[in-house]
């Protein structure tokens, strides 16, 4: 497995506090990462280790299965915290300092990236009189300068109408699938996030919680069944030979999941009482998306 | 490196200050070079006036209806400075015991003249002060510095090219205040004012000063990465303004003359280097320590912290 970013026991303190505590991230090559945690969590600082801004107190990062960070962060574009512009100089202007910067000689590489994030025709308007989804593309529009192979994006969709969301996403989807751009996309929202991530990071005061794909997710956000029962290999067989289905797993403690009949939970508990299963309980489960993540990431703030 | 510089440079010459500062170094020249025409103009309109007064034997009249009615500000100036002269020249004449009579006085040659206005006085230092310190934090304050120390330009890198981006700011904005000062010079000044040796000398003399100007550079940049907001225009002002101050007060501590190490006396005495060598090459030597031990201290600073 190639990894682009991978982190051991990485940690950060902040005057004795520890805002990151030995976290391992892997982010493979090809994923859109999601990273996801409430404010305060520490996803900015995990990306300012990863991008060399700040220095961590503890633990090691690779990238693209090297530490020699500085010439691999040569292939990583970053959003950090917020867009950072010249506020005197024109998106054009502004993208001509890293332009120089990255030693691109294609001057077309400036026009061509102001049009993919939709600031095409702001002509000669100095950043600063930018609206903030302005600057937010502007942002998007110099970390795609160079072509990366990884994007690190602390909260890149901040600030956008809902209209620019879909096209910021729909272009990082295409950046990802065209250009096999590797990304890590921050986020306190789960909603943006999860139509277009492949995998999960979830972050908790300075911990990361659990990493798990996009179909780890779904499979375990399906709506199912839980039977707990006394006699687990039975219930199987019932399920396979009586009721004709293999959509089911089981769990540990007894508990049979089962992702059929879901309106029709009735027939099951007959059909299992019938061939002598004791059902302790059935109840039906399966926290959607939203409710998985919110508990991850802590549950509701009493 | 080269990268980084070039990046620096495209942002200095678009940043507003750069125009504004630039604009603002060429009125001071003009009236910079106005200035050393009238005062040399003064004096010796106050020694023909005096040279009258020792002749006839008397203090001349002064007419005070006339006086009155020479309130004109250059005139008002003319008699402000005339008795700010008066005090000086007094305390010369104490301690050289020459007369005020005998002594000479003439315009400065043309390349001479640019001297005091460039190296005798803070007002250019200060202007790079304050460009050094809005160019530098304000990649700070606008989170720009971010940008590109994520993209694996080391802490080192960062550093010396904005310094040497600084460095070229304030050489360009010396270049055009000489071109300016020129300018003013050879026209208001009395036709023929260039002595070919003198010139050549004034020229060394003002490549010799840079040393001190870029030491003062170096300070201001280092400076401003350790402060890294807006407070270090402020910071910088006060240390040009204060530093030559506090340096006098702690030397005559030392009862040491250790002013030629003050990078704002150096820059006079380095560019008048033919009247005390050895002070001018002391002040050279002090520029060069600055401009490493100011890096230095600046670039550890910087690498050491978060940004
Ligand atoms: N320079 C700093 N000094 C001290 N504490 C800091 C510093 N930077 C961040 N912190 C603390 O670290 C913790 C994590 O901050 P971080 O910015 O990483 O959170 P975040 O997950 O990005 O939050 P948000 O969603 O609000 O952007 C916070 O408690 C914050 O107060
Ligand atoms: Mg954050």
């Amino acid at each position: 497995m190639d990894y682009v970013l991978r982190t051991f026991g990485l940690s950060k303190a902040y005057k004795k506090k520890n805002v990151l505590e030995n976290v391992n991230i892997n982010v493979r090559k090809g994923d859109i990462y999601g990273f996801i945690g409430r404010n305060g969590a520490g996803k900015t600082t995990l990306i300012k280790l990863v991008s060399g801004i700040a220095a961590p107190t503890g633990g090691s990062i690779e990238l693209f299965g090297s530490n020699d960070l500085n010439m691999q962060r040569k292939r990583i574009g970053t959003i950090i915290e917020y867009p950072s512009v010249y506020p005197n100089l024109s998106a054009r202007q502004n993208l001509e300092v890293y332009r120089r910067l990255y030693g691109i000689p294609d001057t077309n590489a400036i026009d061509n990236i102001l049009d993919a994030v939709g600031l095409g025709d702001v002509g000669k308007k100095p950043a600063k009189a930018f609206s903030l989804g302005m600057k937010q593309r502007l942002g998007i529009a110099a970390a795609l300068l160079g072509n990366p192979d990884f994007l690190l994006l602390d909260e890149p969709t901040n600030g956008l109408d809902p209209e620019g969301i879909t096209e910021i996403r729909d272009l990082l989807i295409r950046l990802n699938t065209e250009n096999n751009i590797t990304m890590l996309i921050s986020s306190h929202i789960l909603g943006e996030l999860s139509k277009i991530a492949t995998c999960y990071g979830i972050i908790k005061d300075g911990q990361l919680m659990e990493e798990i794909t996009a179909e780890e997710l779904s499979v375990r956000c399906k709506r199912c069944l839980k039977i707990t029962v006394d006699d687990t290999a039975k219930t199987a067989s019932i399920l396979e030979n009586q009721l004709h289905t293999q959509n089911y797993d089981i769990l540990p403690e007894n508990v049979v999941r089962i992702f059929d009949f879901l309106d029709d939970a009735g027939r099951i508990n007959s059909e299992l009482v019938k061939n002598g299963v004791n059902v302790k309980s059935l109840t039906s489960a399966g926290a959607d998306l939203e409710e998985y993540f919110i508990e991850k990431m802590g549950g509701f703030k009493k | 490196m080269i990268n980084m510089l070039r990046s620096d440079m495209y942002k200095m010459f678009r940043a507003v200050s750069f125009r504004v500062l630039l604009i603002t170094a060429a009125v001071i020249c003009v009236f910079s070079a106005f200035f050393v025409n009238f005062s040399v103009k003064t004096t010796l309109e106050y020694q023909e006036q005096k040279r009258i007064e020792a002749e006839s034997g008397e203090t001349a009249p002064k007419d005070p209806i006339a006086a009155a009615a020479q309130d004109s500000f250059m005139e008002g100036m003319r008699l402000g400075f005339q008795s700010g002269m008066e005090a000086s020249i007094n305390a010369s004449e104490q301690q050289t015991g020459q007369d005020f009579l005998d002594m000479e006085f003439t315009y400065p040659t043309v390349f001479e003249g640019m001297l005091d206005p460039l190296y005798g006085n803070s007002l250019i230092t200060m202007l790079t002060a304050i460009f050094t310190s809005i160019f530098i934090s304000g990649e700070f304050i606008h989170g720009t510095i971010k940008n590109s120390a994520a993209r694996g330009v080391s802490r080192t890198q960062l550093y010396i090219s904005k310094l040497l981006t600084c460095m070229a700011f304030s050489v360009i904005i010396l270049a055009a205040e000489m071109l300016v000062l020129l300018l003013t010079e050879l026209i208001i000044w009395e036709p023929g004012v260039f002595d070919a040796d003198k010139a050549v000398k004034s020229i060394i003399g003002l490549l010799l000063g840079m040393f001190p100007y870029l030491a003062f550079i170096s300070i201001f940049t280092a400076i401003a990465f350790c402060v890294r907001s807006g407070g270090a225009t402020a910071v910088n002002i006060i240390f040009v303004m204060f530093g030559g101050l506090l340096f006098q007060m702690a030397s005559s501590a030392a009862s040491l003359d250790m002013t030629f190490a003050w990078p704002g006396t150096a820059m006079n005495l380095t560019a008048k280097y033919y009247e005390n060598t050895w002070l001018a090459a002391a002040g050279v030597i002090a520029s060069i320590v600055y401009i490493v031990l100011s890096s230095l201290i600046g670039i550890t600073v910087f690498s050491r912290k978060d940004i």
